[in-house]
């Protein structure tokens, strides 16, 4: 098991790492890589929703707090799928209140956990995260639910590496992401079923 | 004939190192064209990421240097109860991985963390900025400085200190004009070893000062940055810092070397 960024993994798969399964946080990623030959096709095996996280005692309640200026925000680089999710989330917004969520933001992080970490540990004032995230943080985070006309569509692919040394072990694995505690595990940490 | 196979084994094992340590560096010049190199300068987060990495690692070096130098002058030449412990202390920051280093700012001077309120009471602003940056690159790269600086001044001839007192100088001058030039080569040795570190240094800056470009972005966190997008742009950004850290490596070694340091020719 090696646990990173979707894209940095992606990049290892596309450098020649050969892991027997590629599970990401989003379906672009194990679809390129399909499309390039390097893994199998993708199954979607779990949902998400993208959130506004911010501290427990937080006075900020919805995305038009954000634009206050002085408020410090938190999200994902561009590059990587939480980042893109929220960009996709921000692109939404009239062009005024965008440009003040964006000129508010003070951190671009590489993966999830370093911005749940800033908000629990109080350097940031709110941060995009997903909502398996905050239940992960066991109470120390508040979600603050985006409009659901903005919510983007989290869908987590997995795919069977070409060449993977053990295919039918990978294959078995992504089945239990699907059903049976595999499922249940997921389920209990705050994600929702493949659609369907 | 046996003298001939160690001198032979001990070759082989030269050329081993320094294929492994050369390889990987020269894999990253073979996969980057000139061209490459200079139009990845051509970006601006490239060269902001680049801009920020020198200010903020010359910023901590100073910091380094002007209190390191006469903390590790007063390790060098005193002996006290509780040095060795002292001594450890101050190097414990060279084994820590740079995520328990983060976690361990974040602890004291993030806003949550021991001193936090005490800062935030005189207006000092750490995490998210280009002051938590050098704080971050102080605290990794100082013990690099202070171990090398603390060998040179032991290594000075007590005769040479005890002469000049003899003749007059007070401690401060001995210090100054005696201990500093004597140590020169493995001060600048240090210096090199501790600005090579605060270069590189990427987890304490991503966990304690974020990552944004111009502020906190420094070239380790833009390489990253690029990584999984770019590859092409990681390798040529890697090149740019690789080409900076040898040049600097190499200029403080030259300048080690010079009599304005007290250094011999080779």
């Amino acid at each position: 098991m090696s646990f990173a960024g979707s894209d940095e993994l992606a990049a290892q798969i596309r450098q020649g790492v050969k892991p027997d399964v590629y599970a990401a946080a989003n379906t672009s990623l194990p679809d390129q890589l399909h499309k390039e030959g390097l893994v199998g096709e993708p199954t979607v095996f779990a949902t998400n929703t993208l959130v506004l996280a911010v501290p427990q005692d937080s006075q900020i309640d919805s995305l038009d707090d954000l634009t206050k200026p002085g408020t410090s925000i938190v999200m994902g680089d561009p590059t990587v799928p939480v980042g893109s999710y929220t960009r996709e989330v921000l692109d939404h917004l009239p062009a005024d209140q965008r440009k003040a969520i964006y000129d508010n933001v003070r951190s671009e992080e590489p993966d999830v956990s370093s911005i749940s970490g800033k908000l629990t540990q109080g350097a940031a004032d709110a941060g995009f995260v997903y909502i398996t995230d905050v239940t992960a943080s066991s109470g120390q985070l508040k979600v603050i639910q985006l409009p659901a006309d903005l919510q983007p569509n989290v869908a987590y692919g997995a795919a069977v590496v070409t060449g993977a040394t053990n295919p039918d072990g990978a294959r078995a694995f992504i089945e239990g992401l699907l059903s049976g505690d595999g499922a249940r595990a997921l389920k209990e940490a705050g994600f929702k079923p493949p659609p369907g | 004939m046996r003298r001939a196979a160690f001198a032979v084994g001990l070759f082989l094992a030269l050329f081993l190192v320094l294929a492994f340590l050369t390889l990987p560096i020269v894999a990253i010049f073979v996969h980057t064209s000139p061209g490459d190199l200079i139009s990845s300068l051509g970006e601006q987060d490239a060269r902001d990421a680049l801009w920020l990495s020198l200010k903020t690692s010359l910023a901590a070096l100073a910091i380094i240097v002007i209190v390191g130098t006469p903390a590790a002058y007063l390790l060098a030449t005193r002996e006290f109860r509780g040095r060795s412990v002292v001594v450890t202390l101050i190097e414990l920051p060279l084994v820590l991985p740079p995520a328990v280093a983060g976690i361990a700012l974040l602890a004291s001077f993030g806003p949550e963390g021991l001193f936090g309120s005490a800062l935030d009471d005189a207006g000092i602003q750490l995490v998210l900025q280009t002051a938590g940056v050098i704080v971050a690159l102080t605290f990794v790269a100082a013990p690099f400085y202070l171990r090398q600086a603390q060998e040179a001044f032991a290594a000075v001839d007590r005769n040479l200190l005890d002469a000049a007192r003899t003749l007059g100088a007070s401690e401060a001058r001995a210090f100054i004009r005696i201990a500093v030039p004597s140590a020169g080569q493995g001060i600048a040795s240090g210096i090199a070893l501790a600005w090579g570190r605060a270069l590189g240094e990427f987890g304490a800056t991503l966990m304690f000062a974020g990552s944004f470009p111009g502020i906190t972005q420094t070239v380790p966190l833009a390489i990253f940055a690029r990584f999984s997008d770019d590859f092409t742009a990681a390798l040529a950004l890697s090149g740019v810092l690789v080409i900076v850290s040898a040049a600097l490596l190499l200029s403080v070694k030259v300048l080690g070397r010079s009599p304005i340091l007290g250094g011999r020719a080779p």
